[in-house]
């Protein structure tokens, strides 16, 4: 029977810089992949100081095509700085390089291949067994449950990266069934792949530690590692540690009643510095036009007052206080916003043909289609809002 | 309100006029110069004071009246009086002068004036969509940020967008490049292991050569030490045969012929003691007759024993009764000679034979014990024993005679055996003694020789020995020198040849530059940060690609939404003076041709079919149907509840005559809904107005007062 401890990571991402991140000044993007490096760095420095008896990284270690030599050198250099065995399997963002093989790992790392594999490690007390199997290099579609099965009398940790019951993002990647994971013989699945943090069971415990630093806006909270305890061949401790070094946030105000210095104000409040906020201002009021048509300004002033940055501001405001109302009438602007409607609800693809609607338009068409469904009914929202703003400015 | 009459006392050239006008259409026809204008201006200058100087000329003696009757029915009358005007005409807000001029009263020239539905209060008013007044504006403002930001069908590299997208392409092309690069690294680093593994083996090589330069050097230096072991060995083999002398081989001889030496010495020396003791006997025989000799000494013993107990036996027989002290004499005597039989026998013994010892002891011991025995007193039997005894005593004493006689002839010797015995057994020895040297003598020298047949004779082997030495001799200074070579540490005579070690040193250099060389090269591409900056700027363009696309969407779904927008209102909602104006068009033009308007634009388009004509792409005809049309329309929406009355002067001078009939029947419509005064110099325009069946015809004559005529 075992008492130890391990760390349980997963989608590090190293090199990826943010994505869709303009605002923030100059090395904005260089400064996320960097801070990813320093999350890494603090998991590992967690790892040294509770002397930790092995780490798993459940795949997503690099990102894709942001992965340089120097990249690899600075994981290894990290890995290095252990004792314990890691063992590590790959997700869809690794990718085989022609650096992969001259840079190799300590000699404490294990890589698992594409054939599921198991390994036993003696620790005081008991041995532990590892599991695991990395995502094929090629693609294609594959069963990640399939050969995975432990062993009797020791404590399993199973790692994996894959989605369990269409969890989140992409039902299409290495789909699987919390169903089929039980009764295998694996105490603890640590898995990789959702970059929101959950468990998503406790018996037996499958659980997606997250990602370990925010790129986007919908990567807000605190991010890291599990540090997870087993007593007797029990789980006794699953504890969270954040190691981000920029903490996204959402903030939302809404603008009713407030001047623009009054909006601001209330901004400092409720933003931390340092902080990469998903702004979103909701509500109706006279704010609406400036906000809208008055470019940069705004957000350069929040940056300046509050010390953070705003990654992205969203404009669910509206220049009339009584839409609905609007809406009734007989004029132009109700008949714009009942156009906004009908738009906004047509389908994705019919949405995406209105807006491109010039021959040129089919080149940037890709960047609608990467879009999500609420980014693009926003966009509606936004144009809607616009030429109520610009009628309303240009008859004074 | 209408006008019901005007009385004009004093205006322009007009003296006391009275008119009367119908509640509809009312033509007033005068030739050129009748007054029909001062009239129109008086009847306009009454309803609208105006400073500003028209035609005719104001003048402080102006007067006149103008009944009017409200919607309501009430009736007024407003007095002029100069410039100032009593009477409140009772007029809708927002009808000022110019618009009524523009569009109420109007001339040929105000007709034609487009001004006032291109744009102003008019335009936005009423010809266009509620709340749509700013449009054209935002759309232009629309259209003109999103060709900016992407050319709508031709390609273009001057649009935001097509820039961003440039920038993206020579991204990508050099990311290619240093990934190319990187990508590179693999195969930089087998390089570096190769070249590496190179420089190590030449490394290896320059000390090998550096051992190979080392041997040969002592190999040289001992090429003289070389060619003297070369002779000496030669020497040592041509020495070889000595090998049959084995090592120890001298020693043997020198102890063989050692103990020949000694042999000869010995039996020189025996001879020398024989001499004089071999009684002139010859050796040989004297050692025949050992046997009889040797027994001598027993013999004689024996004898002596005998006959001294014989001398015994015949005294005890004469001394028959011994006397204790007798016996014990005669026990002493015995006792004494068995003691001096022993001793004699041990000499005798030792001397010559070990045997005799035995027998002497034994004897030695009978007499001893017959010492003790025979003394108790002789007796009868005792005697007759006792003479048996001395029977038997003489009778071994005469063979011990006999046999000595038998040995003394031998030894041609005369004698007794007691006085030879001790000589012949000492010439016995002499004799033993010179043969035994002698034999040991030859005995040696058969050794001797034995050990020379080896080598064929005492010469050879010495001259063997000789090589044998000498060859050692040689083995030691071959084995000296070869230390010492060995020791110079050059152990073989023949050795690889070194290699041009210049040659191997230059090519250890190269390979140490190359391999620095390889492994700056791979420390600056894994350090070198050019990808990273890359991957960084690909990052910050992609998103300001999506910033400007997501712009673009925005206004692109803008004008979406405008277009529909626009759509839906104007079907539900087309201002009104659009619908009289289609009519009044359609009825103009013999139903060939109607008005719409684009709200996108707000501009009028005569529509004929589908297809439609805006402003600039009317014929004059048209556009001048239009302009009436939109303007007696625009007329009739400003009225309201309380229509003024339209004055119309001669506007249709430029129609042709069809056009002009068409015209006066869309008038006569209008005037069923409010009050038109259309004045007229042109006999047949007033005609077509009174052949609407509708018209009140009033003529002014030049100086003549007017009769009103009622139709």
């Amino acid at each position: 029977m075992a008492d130890f401890r391990f760390i349980h990571c997963a989608d590090l991402h190293l090199g990826g810089r943010g994505r869709g991140i303009r605002r923030g000044g100059e090395g904005i993007n260089r400064r996320m992949s960097e801070a990813a490096m320093e999350s890494f760095a603090r998991i590992v420095d967690r790892a040294v100081a509770e002397d930790a008896d092995l780490m798993v990284i459940a795949g997503d270690v690099f990102d894709g095509t942001n992965e340089t030599p120097a990249t690899r050198h600075a994981f290894a250099e990290q890995l290095g700085r252990l004792d314990a065995p890691v063992f590590v399997c790959t997700g869809n963002h690794d990718r085989r390089t022609a650096w992969s093989d001259t840079i190799p790992y300590p000699g404490n790392v294990h890589v698992f291949g594409r054939d599921p594999q198991s390994l036993v490690v003696g620790l005081r007390g008991g041995s532990v067994e590892v599991i695991g199997r990395s995502f094929p290099d090629d693609g294609g579609s594959f069963d990640p449950l399939e050969g995975i099965r432990g062993r009797e009398g020791m404590f399993s940790i199973a790692v994996l990266h894959c989605t369990v019951d269409a969890a989140g993002a992409d039902p299409d990647y290495g789909p699987c069934r919390l169903a089929d994971m039980r009764n295998r013989g694996v105490d603890y699945w640590a898995i990789g792949h959702i970059h929101k943090r959950t468990v998503v069971s406790e018996d037996p415990y499958v659980v997606y530690p997250g990602s370990i630093q925010g790129r986007n806006r919908k990567e807000t909270g605190p991010k890291g590692a599990y540090l997870v305890s087993v007593t007797g061949d029990r789980v006794t401790g699953l504890e969270f540690f954040p190691t981000q070094s920029i903490l996204w946030e959402d903030v939302v105000c809404d603008i009713a009643g407030l001047d623009m210095e009054g909006l601001i104000a209330a901004l400092e409040r409720s933003i931390g510095r340092g902080t990469m906020v998903n702004l979103t201002l909701t509500g109706a009021g006279p704010l609406d036009a400036p906000l809208r048509l008055g470019g940069d300004g705004f957000i350069h002033t929040v940056e300046r007052r509050t010390g953070a940055v705003v990654a992205d501001l969203s404009l669910r405001t509206h220049p009339l206080r009584d839409r609905e109302a609007a809406a009734g009438g007989r004029d132009l602007r109700a008949h714009l916003i009942v156009a906004s409607d009908r738009t906004a609800s047509s389908d994705r693809q019919a949405l995406i043909d209105t807006i491109c609607s010039t021959r040129q338009s089919a080149e940037i068409r890709h960047v609608f289609e990467a879009l999500d469904d609420d980014r693009l009914r926003e966009l509606v929202r936004d144009a809607e809002a616009y030429v109520i703003d610009k009628l309303t400015e240009a008859s004074g | 309100m209408r006008i019901r009459a005007a009385r004009i006392g004093s205006f322009g050239g007009i003296r006391d006029l009275d008119l009367e006008f119908g509640d509809g259409l009312t033509a007033v026809f005068g030739e050129n110069e009748t007054g029909k204008t001062t009239v129109l201006e008086f009847v306009r200058g009454t309803l609208f004071p105006d400073r500003r100087n028209r035609y005719p000329a104001r003048a402080r003696t102006d007067r006149g009246e103008l009944d009017i009757e409200t919607a309501a029915g009430e009736r007024r009358t407003l007095v002029r009086e100069a410039n100032k005007v009593s009477g409140d005409a009772g007029l809708p807000a927002g009808i000022d002068s110019d618009t009524f001029r523009s569009v109420f009263a109007m001339a040929p020239e105000d007709l034609r004036d487009a001004g006032i539905i291109s744009s102003g209060e008019i335009k936005s008013r009423f010809l266009t969509v509620p709340g749509g007044e700013a449009l054209p504006e935002v759309i232009k403002d629309v259209e003109g940020r999103m060709r900016e930001l992407l050319s709508p069908e031709r390609r273009s590299e001057s649009t935001e967008i097509a820039k961003v997208r440039k920038k993206l392409g020579e991204n990508a092309e050099a990311l290619a490049d240093a990934v190319a690069d990187d990508a590179g690294y693999g195969a930089m680093h087998a390089r570096l292991e190769a070249l590496r593994a190179e420089h190590a083996a030449a490394a290896e090589a320059l000390k090998a050569n550096a051992e190979l330069m080392k041997l040969k050097g002592l190999r040289d230096s001992q090429k003289e030490n070389r060619e003297l072991l070369e002779g000496l060995r030669e020497e040592h083999g041509r020495l070889g045969e000595s090998a049959a002398v084995a090592d120890g081989d001298p020693g043997e001889h020198a102890r063989l012929k050692a103990l020949l030496t000694d042999a000869a010495e010995a039996r020189r020396e025996a001879g020398s003691r024989a001499t004089g003791r071999l009684l002139g006997l010859d050796p040989d025989r004297l050692i025949g007759c050992a046997a009889g000799i040797e027994g001598l000494g027993q013999t004689v013993t024996r004898r002596s024993d005998l006959n001294a107990e014989l001398r015994r036996l015949t005294a005890a027989r004469g001394a028959a009764d011994g006397t204790a002290t007798g016996t014990r004499a005669r026990r002493r005597t015995m006792l004494a000679a068995a003691a001096g039989a022993l001793a004699a026998s041990v000499l005798m013994g030792i001397v010559i034979e070990p045997l005799i010892a035995v027998i002497g002891a034994a004897v030695a011991a009978g007499i001893a014990a017959m010492a003790f025995v025979g003394g108790r007193g002789a007796s009868a039997a005792d005697d007759a024993a006792a003479r048996e005894r001395i029977d038997r005593i003489r009778a071994e004493l005469a063979a011990t005679d006999s046999e000595w006689e038998a040995l003394a002839s031998a030894l041609g010797r005369t004698g007794t055996p007691e006085a030879e015995a001790a000589r012949l057994e000492d010439a016995l020895r002499a004799a033993r003694g010179l043969r035994d040297a002698q034999e040991a003598e030859e005995k040696r020298r058969r050794d001797l020789d034995a050990f020379l047949a080896r080598f064929g004779s005492e010469e050879r082997f010495a001259e063997l020995v000789g090589m044998k030495d000498e060859r050692k001799r040689l083995a030691t200074r071959i084995e000296t020198l070869t230390a010492s070579i060995g020791a110079a540490g050059c152990a073989d005579a023949e050795g690889d040849e070194p290699e041009d070690h210049d040659l191997l040193l230059g090519r250890y250099g190269e390979l140490g530059d190359a391999v620095n060389e390889a492994a700056r090269e791979l420390r600056a591409l894994r350090e070198d940060n050019a990808t990273e900056k890359l991957l960084d700027r690909r990052a910050d363009l992609e998103a300001e690609m999506r910033d400007l696309a997501c712009e673009w969407a925005r206004l692109s779904l803008a004008s979406s939404l405008i277009g529909e927008a626009c759509d839906a209102v104007y079907s539900d909602l087309r201002p009104g003076v659009i619908s009289t104006a289609d009519r009044l068009l359609e009825r103009m033009t013999d139903g060939r041709y109607g008005i719409e308007m684009d709200p996108r634009d707000n501009e009028i388009r005569a529509v004929s079919g589908p297809s439609g004509r805006k402003k600039g792409e009317w014929s004059t005809g048209l556009g001048d149907q239009v302009l009436l049309a939109v303007k007696l329309a625009v007329a009739k929406e400003l009225s309201g509840d309380e229509p003024p009355p339209i004055l119309l002067d001669d506007v249709l001078q430029m129609f042709d005559h069809g056009r002009r009939e068409a015209a006066c029947r869309a008038i006569a419509d209008l005037a069923e809904d409010m009050q038109v005064i259309f004045f007229t110099c042109d006999r047949a325009t007033a005609s077509m107005l009174e052949a609407t069946g509708r018209c009140k015809l009033v003529e002014l004559h030049p100086g003549i007062r007017p009769r009103p005529q009622t139709i």
